[in-house]
């Protein structure tokens, strides 16, 4: 496992105990945190691959609309980012590498 | 000692427990329990919750998780909105599915988790399933989905499969199970061979090894809501995969708070006998035998338990020890079971019927007694003294629902029971007060509302 995906992987870890201690993420985080447009959540599996087979596992993924930077209007799709915690006000969700706050749902992708 | 068992809930989050479980009744009941009055958050939901219409309950389910998120407990949100997940919209899966499944792979370790990580990663998948649509038209709860989908693989993976690839090592001779011989054959010379329990003679005798603790533990908390403390403070004692053997224990309380029975669950649960002695009616220290001399020569309790358990550690329970004869003139129950309370006498035990040595050291045993007053101060020192209280009001939801599915299995109908409804509860609540909060009257309680309630039922 590479370093950054360790990083990647004890940051996950720590947040999803601070949610689990009833905290959402800090205002700041939220602050900072890339709005997602028109997203919606989907079942897929993901692929994971050792030495010896390839396994599929049940996930669900995020995907929705991020503007390239902040304040422009240009959007880039994002897709296949693996869900760890959706918030159940649907304000904020945390994938497995970024957290996002959350615009306008679309239970469409696209 | 409060600490002691918070820390030790800690070990098995709640969001796993339920997972575990076989239906909603039971999952909400559990939770009910744990969640506790603390915060005043089952008071404002209560109605709802018990109302047993799905959107009502959802909708208290999705309150009590916000409430329980702001007071900075997570793990029992999330079981909240794992009560509100309905298999019929699959939105419901989103807000709760993802972190659970990451939580069990990744934060939920203890040993205690990994016991019942099999089963929960298993009833997990049907959960994906559902997430997915698969049971959309089902109207059962996702725990029953779950429960019904996942009952075939978990009957045949019962036995435990690491014990027989240990045994393809060099062990091949260590029998799997543990075992122990109580009455070696080089003690037993004086046995008379016309005794029937001729047969102990030099058998290796299985002892029963507790498992699935956590859903012991979890079993019992909802059954007995008031002894939470109790119950806690006897499985401590036992460990997953080592043989059942508690210190001796005497349970007190109040008539009718249900100690007989509470002994006999943990007997069941623990999948061990429990051999009943009856204390109210023991005016003689028979409890420890008879001496060969006699012509009809009885061996002690604690052997006649083990000959007819054919187990190395029953759990004898010695009921209503108080009430006892206290003549000294045929020797008293009290002064004979002493020398089995202490593990190193029973552990080279010699029967005064049959004559041998024995080793008594894993049987475990358990009194019950309204009140210890009178009980001699050695007996006293020897037995660990747990109190069970008398249930309060607010356990009335949670028993009232053992009694409905007591009646409820009793009459057949296995599948759905149809909860109490608020001012049913209410009701009942005030017969219930009035008759002093022992279980016993409950059970008719309850069972006249029903009768009550099927009477003046609107049928169509």
């Amino acid at each position: 496992m590479s370093l950054v995906q360790d990083h990647f992987d004890r940051v996950l870890r720590l947040d999803v105990e601070r949610y689990l201690k009833g905290q959402g993420p800090r205002p700041v985080e939220l602050a900072s945190a890339p709005l997602l447009e028109r997203w919606c959540v989907n079942l897929v599996y993901e692929r994971i691959e050792t030495a010896s087979s390839v396994l599929f596992k049940d996930t669900m993924s995020l995907s929705g609309h991020v503007a390239k930077r902040p304040g422009l209007t240009d959007e880039v799709l994002v897709t296949m980012t693996i869900l760890i915690w959706l918030d159940r006000n649907e304000k904020w969700a945390r994938t497995k590498h970024l957290l996002y706050r959350l615009g306008s749902r679309s239970d469409v992708a696209g | 000692m409060a600490q002691d068992v918070t820390s030790d809930s800690v070990l098995m989050p709640l969001p796993v427990e339920l997972l575990c479980l076989s239906g909603w009744p039971p999952a909400a009941l559990l939770f009910w329990a744990r969640i506790g009055e603390s915060e005043g958050l089952r008071d404002q939901v209560a109605a709802d919750f018990w109302s047993g219409r799905k959107e009502r309950s959802k909708q208290a389910c999705e309150k009590l998780a916000d409430g329980l998120f702001a007071v900075g407990r997570g793990e029992e949100a999330l079981a909240a909105l794992m009560l509100a997940a309905d298999p019929g919209k699959q939105k419901t899966f989103e807000v709760v599915l993802p972190q659970l499944a990451y939580a069990i792979e990744h934060l939920w370790d203890s040993p205690i988790v990994n016991v019942c990580k099999p089963l929960a990663l298993r009833r997990l998948g049907i959960w994906w399933r559902a997430a997915r649509g698969d049971f959309k038209d089902e109207p059962r709860s996702i725990f029953y989905i779950a429960y019904l989908e996942t009952r075939d693989q978990d009957a045949s993976s019962h036995e435990p499969p690491a014990s027989r690839e240990q045994n393809k090592g060099e062990q091949q001779d260590e029998p799997t199970e543990p075992g122990l011989v109580v009455m070696p054959k080089d003690k037993a010379s004086a046995l008379d061979r016309q005794s029937s329990f001729k047969d102990l003679l030099d058998l290796r005798l299985p002892l029963v090894v507790a498992r699935d603790l956590g859903r012991v533990r979890a079993t019992l908390m909802t059954e007995y809501p008031h002894a939470t403390t109790a119950i806690d403070l006897v499985l401590r004692n036992l460990g997953n995969g080592e043989p059942v053997r508690l210190k001796p224990l005497l349970l007190t309380g109040p008539a009718g708070v249900g100690k007989s029975r509470l002994v006999r669950r943990i007997g069941d649960l623990l999948g061990i006998g429990v051999y009943r002695y009856d204390g109210a009616s023991a005016s003689d220290n028979m409890f420890g035998g008879s001496p060969k001399g006699w012509s009809n020569t009885t061996p002690s309790a604690p052997v006649r338990a083990i000959h007819q358990m054919r187990i190395a550690n029953p759990i004898l329970m010695v009921d209503e020890i108080e009430k006892a004869g206290t003549s000294s003139h045929n020797g008293r129950l009290w002064d004979a079971l002493l020398p089995f309370l202490e593990s190193e006498t029973a552990a080279r035990y010699r029967d005064v019927s049959l004559d041998v040595e024995l080793d008594l050291s894993f049987i475990s045993y358990i009194a019950t007694a309204n009140s210890i007053d009178a009980l001699p101060a050695p007996l006293r020192d020897r037995f660990r003294i747990i109190k069970i209280p008398a249930p309060r009001v607010s356990d009335l939801p949670l028993l009232a629902a053992n009694v409905l599915q007591d009646l409820a299995i009793e009459n057949g109908d296995q599948a759905f029971i149809w909860p109490l409804a608020y001012d049913e509860l209410d009701l009942i609540a005030r017969s219930w007060e009035r008759s002093g909060f022992s279980i016993r009257k409950l059970q008719k309680i309850v069972a006249a509302t029903i009768e009550a309630r099927n009477a003046t039922a609107v049928r169509h």
